[in-house]
């Protein structure tokens, strides 16, 4: 009690700019502890998914946690989904993880495939359950936005040649050589992020494009933590999987996804 | 001689003051630690303890439903009846594949592939939309992309005439004519067949062979006279036709 006290007394000796400082430091504290604290909110939270759905309770055997049925309950979970996402009539991302395959697919048909060079995920899908995978990961999510670092739709403007001798001296030139690097990220539901980098990174250029790119995702990250922050709010965890592949097939699976599109992952 | 005496006599005294300038910085940097070792450990501290709450966090011992001890009779028979699940999805998920011919079309990198039920028969260059927006004035604009998704092969024709819409002839500055005037058809340009997809979209040949594998279309596909003649024969109105 009196090394308190004499905290204290110290405490209220100090300059001001020091009471500013220290201050300053909690609150910073603070604020690093509840990003340092968020990934438990989302593991209590896909909990909650399990525990809240009585009837999927009702209908998990304890039996498919044994090792020898592990795969087959994935594998079931995983056909479950993709046959639901083939009620859907836009063109549809199928992430297999396990053969480090992507896909798209529309109502049913795999119409493109690329094999992934190399996958990164967060922990928290190491440590995740089976139950949990299964209640999350047996239907479609969606995707609620896109964003990429090369254009959806790379539209050019003409405008309409005043005669013949106009046209002539503005024909055009077809030129598919101009490409920007492809790094692309996908938001879909409980809050994963799907990062996709190209493959090769050979280029100045290319290496820039991803330091950017990164540096967006963190801008948008610090943004809205320091704004849950202020609004006494919970950090809000994104939990993500990087995936890279080859920069052609980045571009097809990008342009063909529609904007409000549906996303299987088999993990 | 003296010349180079001088050198080294300055180069001494520069590297006396360089060793005077770093010894100066160490003092100075020790008693800044010593006086601020409070603050300082403070600091360090606030970073440290986030840092050691997320490795922590991510210790968190797992959850979920443990593995109870089952007899080997129950387990099998539990394998037998989810194969038997999966066995039942799989044939729900290779029905929705066509059986006979279908086209893919990848509008991003111009190649088509022409499938067989799961057997890849041809795969080859096509050219797809230009993506571009010819704007005429303010009032009238075309958007020349090829669609995207699931398509019919409405209709299929051979020596096909192509009647021209009212951009081909804006774009190479020509007034538009009327609707059925002779001007508006062309032949021979279109290759020898030519499949319908609806909505005036079409498959078919072009005299511009050097520019496949490249979008410069309005919005139809170009494929090479050799590649058409194998998807008109393959296809036939009703078979499916993908684009991506």
């Amino acid at each position: 009690m009196q090394k308190i006290k004499k905290i204290g007394k110290l405490i209220y000796k100090l300059n001001w700019k020091f009471k500013v400082f220290y201050l300053f430091l909690t609150v910073f504290f603070v604020f690093l502890i509840n990003i340092a604290i968020a990934p438990l909110h989302k593991m209590q939270e896909f909990e909650g998914l399990v525990n809240s759905d009585s009837l999927f309770l009702e209908k998990y055997d304890s039996i498919y946690n044994h090792p020898e049925m592990r795969l087959l309950v994935k594998e079931k979970a995983f056909k479950e989904a993709l046959l639901k996402l083939a009620e859907s009539d836009s063109i549809q991302l199928v992430i297999n993880l396990s053969d480090s395959t992507v896909n798209l697919s529309i109502k049913g048909v795999m119409i493109h495939q690329t094999k992934i060079r190399s996958i990164g995920s967060d922990k928290i899908f190491d440590e995740m359950p089976l139950i949990q995978e299964v209640k999350m990961f047996s239907k479609p999510l969606s995707v609620y936005s896109q964003y990429a670092t090369f254009e959806k739709e790379p539209v050019v403007v003409r405008h309409a040649p005043k005669d013949t001798l106009d046209a002539a001296l503005n024909a055009w030139q077809p030129d598919t050589l101009i490409q920007n690097p492809a790094f692309m990220i996908l938001s879909v539901g409980y809050g994963i992020n799907l990062i996709f980098e190209q493959e090769d990174n050979p280029v100045f250029q290319d290496k820039w494009q991803k330091f950017n790119f990164y540096n967006r995702l963190r801008f948008i990250n610090s943004i809205r933590a320091v704004s849950n922050f202020v609004r006494l709010k919970k950090h809000d965890y994104h939990p993500a999987i990087t995936i890279k592949m080859p920069v052609d097939d980045l571009r097809a699976i990008y342009r063909a996804l529609p904007n409000n599109t549906f996303i299987v992952i088999n993990f | 001689m003296e010349f180079l005496d001088y050198i080294i006599l300055k180069l001494k005294e520069n590297c006396l003051k360089v060793r005077g300038i770093f010894r100066r910085t160490i003092q100075f940097t020790i008693h800044f630690l010593k006086s601020n070792i409070i603050v300082l450990s403070a600091a360090a501290l606030f970073l440290i303890v986030p840092l050691l709450i997320r490795v922590v966090v991510w210790q968190r011992p797992k959850t979920g439903f443990n593995v109870t001890l089952v007899n080997n009779k129950k387990l099998i028979s539990a394998q037998q009846k989810i194969e038997r699940e999966i066995s039942r999805l799989n044939r729900k998920l290779i029905a929705k594949r066509p059986k006979s011919y279908y086209l893919v079309i990848n509008s991003a990198s111009n190649e088509f592939s022409l499938f067989k039920g799961d057997k890849m028969i041809k795969k080859d260059k096509c050219s797809t939309g230009s993506y571009i927006l010819l704007k005429n004035g303010e009032q009238q604009q075309w958007m020349f992309k090829t669609p995207k998704g699931e398509f019919r092969i409405q209709g299929k024709t051979t020596s096909p005439v192509w009647k021209k819409p009212d951009w081909a002839f804006v774009e190479e500055g020509l007034s538009v004519p009327s609707a059925n005037h002779y001007t508006r058809f062309d032949y021979g340009v279109l290759g020898d067949y030519a499949l319908s997809l609806g909505h005036g979209y079409l498959i078919h040949g072009t005299l511009y062979q050097r520019f496949l594998g490249l979008p410069v279309t309005h919005g139809c596909i170009r494929l090479s006279d050799e590649n058409l003649e194998l998807v008109y024969r393959s296809l036939q109105a009703g078979s499916k036709v993908y684009i991506y």
